[in-house]
């Protein structure tokens, strides 16, 4: 690598890092799913072993998950405090990126392009990427999977042999959405099928190991939920009424935004080229990439979020490829020096359309105000230990976090029986105007308190329980502008008692 | 070759079956307890024997088993069934000449199967089937003995339509492989055994009303029943799954294998459209595609020689992994020593004659452990079932009793899960025209008086 490069790559990861920590630290808190993988790591920090028996979410329940994300913040643990960690480490993680972005989209025969720095400031700077405050393990799988690809490019080389079964087996270990990896081979496979050429033997051989790798893994992780859940394994069990929220309606433009304007027209353009001109074997991959992340989302496999954090980054590498076909153009005309002219504004554009947005996906993260936090801190010290807790859905990890209460529900769905018929009860309860239907709840599932927060008084349109009567079955316990009930009746007193 | 694979490849002829003898007696050995004999399916050929008339006469082998033998021991039938079928297998290999490599590949993997194992360890209609296949084949083949072929070839078009259409399929190969035979006798037998086939096709279709597909004798569910490691009764490993997907893509490349396509489009089609208890049929196909794909793999050598080693790991494990899994399942599949002695209690409870109200994944248990009638199987009843599941109220619930002679009601913990708790019929026992007189775990016996 140039001395340039070098230097300029330093400062893109250190600009990253730095804009990323600066924003992460002035919003306060974390993102409210953060909360749940912060629990876990805690765990593992005190314990040495993962939380797969979950004694607080859904009143106490059988959780797997991937354990390397928590080990490894759990390592970051050992000499900073769990909060720190959960700022610092994602972030860092998902600097890393521009790195490697940077390694992929080099091109050997023109080393001394600026291209790849491009692709690296882009990757920097995704708006799609700028969830600060969010700790969860996808800050580790786009890196892993990405480091994967660059190693297979490599294969060639003994010592990207061993980075890709290293990075392919920590990624294999982080998450489930490894498969979409796996996916982008087989669609590889099959274009140079189409393409009627002859796919090298060792990228064959690796697939072949990294699939059996992967589905082995899963086994051993996820049995239970296979057996338990059947082919529904695959959407998680998450309730129909969800659905819309992991697997969201976007418009164009608002996937345009997140992912940026000029990587995407870019992208489409050099995805065109490649796949009916070029046809180089390292932009099939990448557009193998593209359509396996397509597939999963519109199938509804993969997270919309996470899909197109991969879209974008694979844009972002794509754009060294337009850097360097355009800057060629530019030299066969009349007029080469209009390339400068031209890059300037590529650049002014590029800067407009991540930087911006990006900062402004940040500012948009949702994250518990601290009187949120507040009130569900004041649960672990004021309310019985083995007491549940109802809340709004994504406020169930801070119920357990902060709390250390049981919550009522969370968005872990696997292996939680009847989880429709909950996710219904929960929002009745913070819906019908019917005491004894709360009751019924309440009965129902052993619920001792309700905390009713601004954003569920915002989402419900109420301002406090809308069947609380004067008869004392709800008791405000907690006085601030986030309320707690304690429920002191049952269906069967109060029918007693009628 | 590696010393240890051309040992294996040398001796497979007793290898594979001594180890499929073992793997089968394992999964016996974890059934210690409790009926070793598990499955609705064999109770059901327990039943049918046990009624022997002149319509069921081909159930005379196992109605005189069963008069000598006592439950436990009729492990023995799955178990020389296995072993007998591998044998002819290996007798019918030789004389076509197939590859010993694929022959090793196929039984292996074909053993390890939750299918084969399932099969091979009931009374089931499929291994019996598959015997009386290969023995036919094997005796048609023989020079001194093959008159005697035709005989199993008859019996073996007694277990349903659909098999007939397989035995067809096989024997038109068999012909097409045989057809360079100069021997005119032996040709003669091929094109009558093909006439028998389809003669016995109308007659057990029109005359002993044989099914078209047997069963079902489970609650059926097409992608569990196929791959084992999603929960179901029988399947394949996911990892077997991955490597018949290269064989699919392969086998047009070998000479006989490419017939195996023929029956590919026809097999999963009945398995989707008609009954998965067709997944034998399925998974025998699936694993001969495997086994091409596993020797198209794993016998070229590797540019990563290291990583094939691993690979050969990771799919050795993924396959225990699978088998192993299955057996733990195995150990809970119904008759469960708490269900057998509930169904014990019941016989006692209840006097002869008395009509059954149960799930049907628990009739033909009831009928051979309890000897009671019942009102819901898998063939009828389901109207019945619907309607008691869902009844709110007492005036809904005694009409279907009573219109059904239902006096006994029989419930399992699997029941238990499915019925609401504070509603239904769980709430409407509690009315007075109902008596629990057995209740163990959450095994329940009520009596309904009826009218």
């Amino acid at each position: 690598m140039q001395k340039k490069h070098q230097y300029w790559l330093i400062a893109i990861f250190l600009i990253t890092l730095l804009t990323r920590l600066i924003l992460a630290f002035s919003i306060p808190n974390l993102t409210y799913d953060s909360y749940f993988d912060l629990r876990h790591v805690e765990y593992i920090s005190q314990q040495g072993i993962p939380l797969y028996q979950d004694s607080l979410s859904y009143g106490g329940r059988e959780l797997i998950f991937l354990p390397l994300f928590h080990y490894l913040a759990a390592l970051f643990n050992l000499f900073l405090p769990l909060i720190l960690v959960a700022k610092i480490l994602p972030n860092l993680l998902f600097a890393s990126l521009p790195i490697i972005v940077y390694f992929i989209s080099r091109n050997d025969s023109a080393p001394e392009s600026n291209a790849p720095l491009f692709s690296a400031f882009i990757a920097g700077f995704l708006p799609i990427l700028y969830s600060t405050n969010s700790f969860s393990s996808s800050s580790l799988l786009l890196p892993l999977t990405f480091l994967a690809l660059y190693a297979f490019l490599n294969i060639k080389q003994k010592k990207y042999l061993y980075l890709y079964i290293g990075a392919f087996l920590l990624a294999s270990l982080t998450s489930s959405a490894t498969i979409m990896l796996l996916i982008s081979f087989t669609i590889y496979f099959l274009l140079f099928i189409l393409e009627g050429q002859k796919i090298k033997r060792a990228e064959l051989e690796l697939m072949l190991f990294s699939l059996f790798f992967y589905i082995w893994l899963q086994l051993i992780f996820f049995k239970d939920t296979f057996l338990h859940e059947g082919i529904g394994f695959i959407w998680q069990n998450i309730p129909p009424q969800m659905i819309l929220d992991y697997f969201p309606k976007i418009t164009l433009a608002q996937a345009l935004l997140l992912v940026s304007v000029i990587p995407f027209l870019t992208g489409v353009l050099v995805a065109y080229r490649s796949l009916f001109k070029l046809k180089d074997p390292k932009t099939f991959l990448l557009i193998s990439f593209v359509i396996s992340t397509t597939l999963l989302t519109w199938f509804r496999l993969m997270e919309f979020q996470l899909s197109l954090a991969f879209f974008g980054i694979i844009l972002s590498i794509l754009f060294s490829n337009f850097y360097n076909e355009s800057k060629d153009y530019f030299q066969k005309t009349k007029a080469p020096q209009a390339w400068k002219i031209f890059i300037s504004i590529i650049m002014i554009l590029l800067i407009v359309t991540t930087v911006l947005p990006a900062v402004a996906t940040a500012s948009a993260q949702k994250t518990p105000p601290d009187e949120d936090v507040a009130a569900f801190t004041w649960l672990k010290t004021n309310t019985p230990e083995d007491s549940t807790v109802v809340s709004l859905l994504e406020e169930g990890p801070l119920v357990a976090y902060y709390g250390q209460r049981k919550n009522f529900m969370d968005e872990q769905f696997t292996l939680v029986d009847n989880v429709e018929e909950r996710f219904t009860d929960l929002d009745k309860l913070f819906k019908t105007k019917l005491e004894t239907e709360a009751l019924r709840i309440t009965d129902q599932y052993n619920i001792d308190y309700i905390i009713l927060t601004p954003q569920a008084k915002e989402r419900y349109a109420v301002d406090t329980l809308p069947y609380k009567s004067a008869d004392g079955c709800f008791d405000r316990i907690y006085h601030n502008n986030t309320k707690i009930y304690d429920i002191d009746c049952s269906l069967e007193k109060t029918e007693v008692q009628g | 070759m590696n010393k240890h694979i051309k040992y294996l490849l040398d001796n497979q002829k007793w290898i594979i079956p001594l180890l499929a003898i073992l793997l089968l007696s394992l999964f016996f050995a974890v059934r210690s307890g409790q009926p070793l004999l598990m499955g609705s399916e064999t109770y059901h050929h327990l039943n049918s024997a046990q009624q022997i008339s002149g319509k069921n006469f081909y159930y005379l082998p196992l109605n005189l088993a069963l008069k000598f033998l006592p439950l436990n021991f009729l492990i023995i039938i799955p178990l020389i069934l296995a072993l007998t079928c591998l044998i002819l297998f290996y007798r019918l290999a030789a004389k076509l000449g197939f590859e010993k490599g694929f022959t090793a590949a196929f039984l292996l993997l074909l053993i390890f199967t939750p299918t084969f194992i399932n099969t091979f360890t009931t009374i089931s209609a499929y291994s019996y089937f598959s015997f009386l296949v290969l023995l036919s084949l094997n005796l048609l083949q023989s020079k001194k003995w093959r008159f005697l072929g035709f005989i199993p070839l008859i019996l073996g078009t007694f277990i349903d339509l659909f098999s007939i259409l397989i035995f067809t399929g096989i024997f038109l190969i068999y012909i097409y492989i045989n057809g360079r035979s100069k021997e005119k006798l032996q040709q003669k037998n091929n094109y009558l055994a093909l006439i028998i086939l389809s003669l016995m096709f109308f007659i057990n279709g029109l005359i002993f009303k044989i099914p078209f597909v047997i069963g079902p004798f489970h609650q059926q569910s097409i992608l569990p029943d196929l791959i084992s490691d999603l929960g179901g009764l029988g399947g394949l490993s996911l990892f077997l799954l991955v490597f018949s997907l290269i064989g699919l893509g392969i086998a047009w490349k070998k000479k006989y294998y490419s017939f195996a396509y023929l029956f590919f489009p026809f097999i999963l089609l009945g398995y989707i459209l008609l009954s998965t208890q067709l997944i034998f049929y399925l998974t025998i196909l699936l694993t001969i595609f495997s086994a091409l794909g596993f020797v198209k793999v794993f016998a070229k050598k590797w540019k990563l020689e290291r990583i094939k080693y691993f690979t050969i790991l990771l799919f050795i494990f993924g396959l225990l992994f699978s088998t192993l899994s299955y057996l733990d399942r195995y150990t809970i599949l119904p008759p469960t020593a708490d269900a057998h002695n509930s169904l014990l209690a019941l016989e006692k409870a209840t006097v002869s004659g008395e009509v059954i109200f149960s799930d049907k994944i628990n009739s033909e248990y009831i009928i051979y452990f309890a000897e009671r009638p019942v009102a819901v199987t898998y063939q009828q009843g389901a109207d019945i079932s619907e309607k008691i599941y869902t009844a709110n109220y007492i005036q809904d619930l005694f009409p279907i009793l009573d219109e059904n002679e239902i006096s006994v009601l029989y419930l399992t913990p699997e029941m238990k899960n499915i019925l609401p708790a504070d509603y239904g019929l769980n709430s409407l026992l509690k009315n007075e025209k109902f008596k629990l007189i057995y209740s163990q775990g959450d095994y329940e016996v009520w009596v309904y008086n009826l009218g």
